[in-house]
């Protein structure tokens, strides 16, 4: 059985709480939270080294992302226990976008090999290509993997799984 | 299979290699191994038979509760071959029914030499919460002591690699693992005594309690008690349920994440709960392959943000889906699943069969109230809690007033409420002391407010209320 065959219809991926504005994507990188229920955590917001992230009550409240303030340095992304909040940055390029994505898995992937895109379900949308890994010795375990993709798949990436060269 | 390298753990450490035999057959390991993860790790799955239908069974618990596991090693039968540590030279058989004692028999346990150390509190398990306990009382001047069966400190904590939900200023965000020894540390530093390989075998309702440790046995009478045991994993029962291969998530947890060897190549883990899907993920860090995770509500139990993890990894969630049946000769070589119509029964023609030779429960976790029951305290059943429960009040005294719980063995929860009812309790021990000093009320209602924080949000609700139900019935039950 395939991912694609499964019947979990009723299983939504979590949301955003909002997605920056087109303008705001149109300026630089900038983050992305995927945590749509009150669960009591907050490492996110502390992680922030510019205050971005508010909680909408202390502890269980959901995260709020000021993007216009956030400069898309990443911090958060290995604070999140659940993996749940990536980086983007649509003006990479032209055509193309980087997303910076937490990863605990092995292979770790080097600068420069290819490595395929999935979305939230799992199905592969597309190839990129690792522009750079971060830790994981300093994310705790957890490596922040900056993968350059065609713009359209950005902000579908969910997980990525590397691909050796041959 | 073993986990030669793994993302979080990162290499395996060397250990040396020791050999054994198993029914007169050549085997090796690594020394120190449980004797089961050893025996999985050469591919022996089947590790006794049953004793009237003669069916093998495998490890199933992986932590020593359960038996299924049981061999004979070194002539001695129903030995726990999951918690039996692998020497040289051991030798080892598969034990067909229950085992025959050898012509000359073991020495019997006797009674310690030196008597049980001086305490005012002796805490029963070395998991987060009663880490915490000790820790809190003995910062207070309490003199505690710590028991736990294992060999190192932290409990089931030790296997839970991945990162923590919470505060950050309360270890949100920090792996299970580190988290032991955080707490270990804190134990250390308050003077708090930690006995392992110790395992409390009774809790009397005068008080005392029975140790045992090495083959000898204590009497120990410390003030108080605190009964941190933990909890144990439920079952789930269907055909094929007792083939080696299937096993509880802990059980997983442990040969994986302990002892890096992967129970199998191929998994279906059963519950979409926090613990269901963190297994499937782990599955997946430890190189493994998970076939489905079945559940059969509309939706996983568990939060959306880790279930988000595994679809995203290609791991297909059925929901409204259950395990129908395992098939296999001497272990799981195919699971079937199938849809279930609105009564909850399996909708028999739509039948799949997943290829996999490892099944994970994880339906739910009822705590360890035995010790509990056994010294007297009155318990009560809540379900949002796990099950029987000793009723206790808002500082976690049960009704036998020198007895208190903490941790799962007082309700199933999460990681951080076991902490902090742990250092509640460790805190109104040191007031019945006379330990109290002017800061213990600010220290107490911040610790008071933590804990409702915890208990707070869609998940926590249920639980906040449960405990408050279980105050209630404490109330009803001193009053009366």
């Amino acid at each position: 059985m395939t991912p694609d065959e499964h019947c979990c219809s009723e299983v939504q991926a979590a949301e955003p709480g909002a997605m920056p504005s087109e303008a705001r994507l149109g300026r630089g990188p900038v983050a992305i939270i995927f945590c749509d229920e009150r669960l009591p955590c907050d490492p996110c917001a502390q992680a922030c080294p510019n205050g971005c992230i508010s909680l909408t009550e202390p502890v269980v409240g959901l995260p709020v992302l000021d993007a216009e303030a956030c400069d898309g340095c990443g911090a958060c992304i290995t604070s999140c226990p659940a993996g749940a909040i990536m980086v983007v940055d649509m003006t990479a390029g032209p055509g193309v976008a980087r997303v910076w994505l937490p990863y605990e898995m092995l292979p770790v992937p080097d600068a420069g090999e290819p490595a395929l895109v999935r979305d939230a379900s799992g199905h592969t949308i597309g190839e990129g290509k690792v522009k750079s890994v971060r830790g994981p010795e300093d994310g705790d375990g957890t490596a922040v993997i900056c993968v350059e993709v065609a713009k359209d798949l950005t902000l579908r990436a969910a997980s990525l799984r590397p691909q050796a060269r041959p | 299979m073993r986990v030669e390298n793994h993302p979080i753990l990162g290499p395996a450490p060397q250990k040396r290699w020791v050999r054994f035999s198993l029914d007169g057959q050549e085997r090796s390991g690594k020394e120190g191994e449980p004797l089961a993860v050893a025996l999985l790790a050469s591919g022996d799955f089947a590790l006794r038979r049953s004793p009237v239908l003669g069916q093998p069974r495998g490890v199933y618990c992986g932590i020593g509760r359960c038996s299924d596991c049981l061999m004979t090693v070194n002539e001695i039968p129903n030995v726990r071959s999951c918690v039996t540590p692998l020497a040289e030279g051991m030798r080892v058989e598969r034990q067909h029914g229950l085992g025959v004692l050898p012509e000359a028999q073991p020495p019997l346990p006797t009674a310690a030499k030196a008597p049980f150390p001086e305490c005012d509190l002796l805490v029963v398990g070395a998991g987060p919460a009663g880490l915490s306990a000790a820790a809190q009382a003995a910062r207070l001047g309490v003199r505690a002591v710590i028991v736990d069966e294992n060999e190192e400190p932290g409990g089931q904590l030790r296997k839970q690699i991945h990162k923590l939900f919470g505060p950050a200023d309360f270890f949100g965000g920090v792996r299970g693992l580190h988290l032991c020894g955080i707490l270990a540390e804190e134990c250390r530093q308050a003077g708090a005594e930690t006995l392992l390989g110790a395992v409390a075998f009774g809790v009397w309702p005068d008080g005392t309690v029975g140790v045992a440790r090495d083959g000898r046995g204590w009497v120990a009478r410390p003030k108080f008690v605190l009964v941190a045991t933990g909890a144990t994993e439920n079952a789930l029962a269907f055909p094929g349920w007792t083939l080696p291969g299937v096993m509880t998530a802990g059980a997983a947890q442990t040969v994986m994440n302990l002892h890096r060897v992967l129970p199998g190549r191929r998994v279906v883990i059963v519950g979409a709960g926090n613990v269901g899907l963190i297994v499937a993920y782990q599955f997946l860090q430890a190189g493994g392959e998970v076939a489905a995770v079945v559940e059969i509500g509309p939706r996983p139990g568990g939060y959306y943000v880790h279930a988000d993890r595994i679809t995203q990894e290609g791991v297909p969630l059925l929901t409204r889906h259950t395990l129908v049946r395992c098939e296999g000769e001497e272990r799981v070589e195919e699971v079937v699943v199938a849809p279930v119509d609105a009564a909850g029964e399996p909708e028999r023609e739509q039948e799949q069969v997943l290829e996999a030779d490892a099944v994970c429960l994880a339906v739910g976790l009822s705590p360890s109230a035995e010790l509990s029951a056994m010294a007297g305290a009155r318990v009560g059943y809540l379900a949002a809690l796990g099950g029987w429960v000793p009723l206790h009040d808002d500082n976690m005294r049960t009704t036998m007033p020198w007895l208190y719980v903490a941790g799962d063995a007082a309700g199933v929860e999460e990681v951080s409420a076991a902490m902090l009812c742990g250092r509640l309790a460790g805190v109104d021990i040191a007031r019945r002391l006379g330990r109290a000093d002017g800061q213990i009320e600010v220290l107490e209602a911040r610790l008071r407010g933590q804990l409702a924080l915890s208990r707070s949000g869609p998940y926590g609700e249920a639980r906040a209320q449960a405990h408050q139900q279980v105050v209630e019935q404490y109330g009803k039950a001193v009053a009366g």
